[in-house]
C-alpha cells in the first residue's frame, strides 16, 4: 500500500494507516532532523512534535505534494525553528560514529578535527545551502525530492548543492579519499 | 579558452557525483582532466569532501533509543485521540462544581454563623482588619501589632522600632508592617 492510501485509510477512520506512516517516516525523519541539530533528545522530541502535527492535520492535507515531502517540509522547519531557539554545538564527540574501521589514533584524531572543521564550514553556508547539501548528503534525496521539501526548483537545487560543495572545497583545501584527512598540500582556513 | 574548459569541467564534475553525466559530457570531462592536472586533482578533493561529509552523517542512536521514542510517540497519539468533546464536558463539570462551592460559601458568610471565631479567620483577614482601626480610629487592644514589634525588635533599623522611639506611626508604615508580619 502506498503513501497515498495510507492518508486516505486514516482520513476514512483507520488508526492503524497512520502507525504504518510512523514506522515507514519516523526513523529517517528523526535521523535527518538529528543531522540538522545533532542532539539526540531534541531530535526524539522535535521528530514526536512533526509526527503529532501530521497526525493532527493530515485531515486537511490536499495532495498538493507527497506526503513524504508534506512530512520532510513540517520536519526541517520545525528543526529550524529548534535552531533558531538554540545555538547548535557542532563539537564532534569522540564516541560518535566511527568513520572508518580501525585508523591508527593519530589518524582519528586527524579524521575528528576535519570533522569539526567540515562542520564549522558548513555552519557557516547560507541556510538553503546547507540544506540541501545536508538532504543530499545524509538523506540521499534527489533533487527533485529536495526541492520539495525546501522549496524552489530542482535546477536550484542542483545548484545549491554545487555552490555548497565549491564553498567547502574553498575553505576546507583537498580532503583524502581514502583517509578523509585533509591533505597537507593547499590546506586552508584552519 | 583553457580556464572556460576548467569552469565547465568543475560543473561536470559536481554533477557526476549523483546525476550522472550524457556519454558525450563523460567523453568531454575525460579528455579534459588527462590534459589538466589542476581539475583532476580537483575531482579527487570533491570526491574526498562528499567522502568526508558522507562520514558525518549523524550516527544511529541505538535500539533503546527508538524504544523510548515508540513509546512516548504513541503516548502522545492517544492523548491526541481523545475526542476533545470529553474534555469540553469535563471542563464543564469542573466550572459547575465551582460554582456550587461559591454560593455554599457566599451563603455561610452572609448568614452569619454564631459559633464564629475571630482568631479562626484567615490572618490576611486580620490584617485588613487592623488597617481599618488604624485609618478610622485609634489603635486599642494592639495586639497583633505589639506582638509584631516584639518578634521583630532584633532587626537593627527596622521602621517598628523608630515607632516605638517616637510613638508616630502613619498608614504606610503599618500596612508595611502587616505584610511583614503575614508573609
Ligand atoms: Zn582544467
Amino acid at each position: 500500500m502506498n503513501d497515498a492510501d495510507l492518508v486516505r485509510d486514516f482520513r476514512n477512520g483507520n488508526r492503524e494507516a497512520f502507525a504504518e506512516l510512523v514506522r515507514r517516516y519516523s526513523r529517517p525523519v528523526t535521523m535527518t532532523i538529528l543531522g540538522i541539530v545533532r542532539d539526540n533528545e531534541a531530535a526524539k522530541d522535535i521528530s514526536q512534535h512533526v509526527f503529532l502535527k501530521a497526525f493532527e492535520k493530515l485531515s486537511g492535507f490536499m495532495f498538493a505534494s507527497s506526503f513524504k515531502t508534506w512530512l520532510y517540509r513540517i520536519a526541517i522547519n520545525s528543526a529550524r525553528d529548534h535552531l533558531r531557539r538554540r545555538k547548535r554545538d557542532f563539537t564532534v564527540e569522540l564516541n560518535e560514529h566511527e568513520p572508518e574501521p580501525g585508523p591508527s589514533a593519530s589518524e582519528r584524531l586527524e579524521q575528528l578535527r576535519m570533522r569539526s572543521l567540515l562542520r564549522a564550514a558548513m555552519e557557516e553556508l547560507p541556510e538553503k545551502q546547507r540544506l540541501t547539501l545536508q538532504l543530499r548528503i545524509y538523506d540521499e534525496m534527489d533533487y527533485k525530492e529536495i526541492a520539495g521539501v525546501l522549496g524552489g526548483t530542482e535546477g536550484s537545487a542542483r545548484v545549491n548543492f554545487f555552490q555548497a560543495v565549491k564553498t567547502l572545497r574553498k575553505k576546507i583545501g583537498g580532503i583524502d579519499e581514502k583517509t578523509y584527512v585533509r591533505k597537507s598540500r593547499g590546506a586552508a582556513g584552519s | 579558452m583553457k580556464k572556460l574548459m576548467c569552469a565547465r569541467a568543475e560543473e561536470l564534475l559536481v554533477r557526476d557525483l549523483d546525476a550522472g553525466l550524457t556519454d558525450t559530457e563523460r567523453a568531454l570531462l575525460e579528455t579534459h582532466l588527462t590534459g589538466c592536472a589542476a581539475c583532476a586533482e580537483l575531482r579527487q578533493e570533491i570526491s574526498g569532501l562528499i567522502a568526508a561529509l558522507k562520514t558525518d552523517s549523524p550516527a544511529d542512536p541505538g535500539e533503546e533509543y527508538w524504544h523510548r521514542y515508540d513509546l512516548s510517540l504513541e503516548a502522545g497519539l492517544r492523548e491526541k485521540e481523545i475526542n476533545p468533546g470529553v474534555w469540553v464536558l469535563r471542563w464543564k463539570l469542573a466550572a459547575a462544581a465551582l460554582c456550587v462551592v461559591l454560593v455554599v460559601l457566599a451563603a455561610r458568610e452572609f448568614t452569619g454563623r454564631p459559633d464564629r471565631d475571630a482568631q479562626t479567620l484567615p490572618a490576611r483577614a486580620l490584617a485588613l482588619v487592623e488597617d481599618l482601626r488604624e485609618i478610622y480610629g485609634p489603635v486599642e487592644e494592639d495586639r497583633y501589632l505589639s506582638m509584631d514589634i516584639g518578634n521583630d525588635a532584633a532587626f537593627p533599623g527596622d521602621f517598628r522600632i523608630a515607632f516605638l522611639n517616637d510613638g508616630f506611626t502613619n498608614w504606610f508604615e503599618v500596612e508595611d508592617e502587616s505584610d511583614n508580619l503575614l508573609l
